[in-house]
């Protein structure tokens, strides 16, 4: 599965305006609710005298059974019909029978005009409170979505065919038939020159064997990224589908639903993720002692172009789901299912996955040979760079000199 | 004059020299740079896909060495090219004072060139400070060619928690109206 930005960002928009709409159907229920038990309490109060006027109760619907909660989207307008759930008591309020005098009648009417324009009122409320929910959730991903795994595996690709597969040592330490007439020369420039000469084959293994390290950090990256990105896609598209359910039971019950249908939401199984990126470097030469033995060098390019070859196939790698322990029930479960997960399954997952990069992956097995390499990490190839410039073996030194290198009596 | 054989310029030092100036020595050169060139175009773009991913320090470390890398492959081209320059000019003052010399390169029938022949490999520009938050890029979009593209680096989420669930204790709801009552 591949990952499109644009329909993330489009589901995430998607599910702000279906949380509005699921939170101002909360918002206008709850509105009627109150207004009912208000107007109930307040009628049992009032003198019997007055409720002999004829007190009864009606229900909005059978004033104006048009009435609909003002969804932009009409297929989500609910009609609010039932007190609490399908075929429970119709939502009905106390009011005082219309006889033959038209103000009471006026009276009636004044009553559910200004009932239903408090209802728009309190669903307004909700459709706006869930605004900006979707950019926040935008810029918790942001660090994952914006990054292309797919630009990262061709560069990486074309750094194993470009710059790995040409940095082979020659097959000769003396590669330019020069070392043996090299010795006799005693001036300028001389001694830089045998050096340079003396620790080239060398200093081509060590930028192969780092140039493979960065090829693994990033191919890791490409793996993190695929993972997370997929994953939040995923589960974003789950928690807009629960989103959809939950709204047209709205309408089918007429009512705030009794037991809304919810389903656990999709998300990935970042260690799952972990262990398929640290899959992909397990087989690298890396470090340690590997560094400074260019004999050993050769035989690891059939690894890095598989390793390439596997980061390049990034959109084919599986990681797997689960289901998120995560309620769904309501609006704000719903928005706190959402943006809860996104930042610590997704966001931290994610950092996370780049800390392990960083320090190493804790689950791997310490060596048991003590002059084995070391585990892949950046940090670990930091330590064996500085350590090698500490040494004065990470340059092979330096030709400045571009004159003759002999002095009078060198032997020819 | 035809070149000699590999083999014949063999039998004798100034060959192995001649050799070494305007064969070895170059070509190896070339390859490095190529190398390098590579090397830096890569490594472009994955300082912009580090920016984009938040610059973490496992991304700036591993640029880093990308660049220390790059720095050795560059200084190496330039060391090549003068070690070219160098034998050559080691081997014409052999040709000037030493007769046994001279007689080799007449045998071999060889001329030396009196400046680097093939012309010197290109180092390349030096790398920015690539582990530096950011990137900057030259961009392509829609045949449009755009230099030094600044690419910022993609912020952590708002420290700020996100408390919309709490706007709910905000608006109250609207008030209930009496019921009409004559």
């Amino acid at each position: 599965m591949a990952f499109d930005s644009y329909a993330f960002s489009e589901t995430l928009d998607e599910i702000e305006k279906l949380l509005g709409y699921l939170m101002g159907n909360e918002r206008a229920f709850l509105y009627l609710r109150s207004a009912r038990s208000e107007l109930i309490q307040t009628t049992e109060e009032l003198p019997s005298e007055v409720e002999g006027m004829g007190l009864y109760y009606l229900a909005i619907y059978e004033v104006d059974n048009d009435y609909r909660f003002p969804c932009p989207d009409g297929s989500y307008a609910v009609k609010p019909v039932w007190s609490d759930g399908e075929y429970s008591s119709p939502l009905r309020f106390p009011v005082f029978r219309p006889t033959d005098e038209d103000g009471a009648k006026a009276a009636q009417d004044a009553f559910f005009t200004t009932l239903k324009t408090n209802a728009n009122l309190a669903y307004q409320q909700g459709v706006s409170w869930s605004a900006g929910i979707a950019d926040y959730c935008r810029s918790v991903c942001a660090q994952f979505t914006e990054v292309s795994p797919e630009t990262i595996a061709d560069a990486l690709v074309d750094l194993q065919r470009n710059a790995l597969g040409k940095l082979h040592p020659q097959n000769n330490s003396d590669w330019a038939t020069i070392e043996h007439v090299s010795n006799f020369w005693t001036g300028e420039g001389a001694s830089a020159f045998a050096s340079f000469y003396d620790n080239f084959n060398s200093m081509l293994g060590r930028c192969y064997t780092f140039t493979c390290d960065v090829v693994a950090a990033f191919g890791m990256l490409a793996m993190l990224t695929h993972g997370a990105q997929v994953g939040a896609q995923k589960f974003a598209e789950s928690v807009r589908d629960n989103l959809k359910t939950q709204l047209a039971e709205w309408v089918r019950q007429e009512s705030r639903p009794a037991d809304p249908p919810t389903e656990p939401p999709w998300v990935a199984d970042f260690t799952k993720i972990f262990g398929s990126a640290w899959a992909v470097v397990g087989d690298l030469p890396v470090v340690g002692v590997v560094k400074e033995q260019v004999d050993k060098f050769v035989g690891t390019v059939t690894d890095v172009s598989q390793l390439v070859t596997d980061i390049a196939d990034v959109s084919g790698h599986k990681f797997g789901e689960t289901r998120a322990d995560v309620k769904l029930e309501g609006a704000e479960q719903i928005y706190t299912g959402l943006t809860d997960t996104l930042y610590s399954t997704y966001y931290e997952g994610y950092r996370s996955g780049l800390t392990q990069l960083l320090s190493g992956n804790p689950h791997a097995d310490p060596p048991t040979d003590p002059n084995a390499a070391l585990p892949f990490s950046i940090d670990q190839a930091l330590r064996d760079l500085a350590q090698l410039k500490g040494a004065h073996q990470w340059s092979p030194g330096e030709v400045t000199h571009a004159g003759s290198m002999t002095e009078p009596g060198d032997d020819y | 004059m035809t070149n000699p054989s590999y083999e014949n310029l063999m039998t004798a030092d100034i060959g192995r020299m001649y050799w070494a100036a305007t064969k070895a020595l170059p070509d190896q050169a070339d390859l490095i740079s190529a190398v390098a060139k590579s090397l830096a175009a890569g490594l472009d773009t994955l300082n912009v896909q580090a920016a984009l991913a938040g610059d973490s320090p496992a991304l700036t470390g591993a640029l880093s060495i990308g660049g220390d890398v790059h720095a050795v492959l560059r200084t190496a081209v330039t060391s090549l090219n003068n070690a070219a320059q160098a034998v050559l000019a080691t081997a014409a003052d052999y040709a000037r004072t030493d007769d046994e010399a001279r007689e080799d390169l007449h045998r071999l029938g060889l001329r030396l060139p009196s400046v680097a022949d093939p012309a010197p490999a290109s180092a390349g520009p030096a790398l920015p400070d690539l582990a530096a938050p950011g990137a900057t890029t030259d961009i392509d979009i829609l045949g449009i060619h755009l230099e030094d593209v600044q690419v910022g680096t993609t912020p952590d989420p708002t420290d700020v928690d996100y408390e919309q669930g709490q706007q709910m204790d905000g608006p109250d709801l609207p008030a209930t109206p009496r019921p009409g009552a004559h």
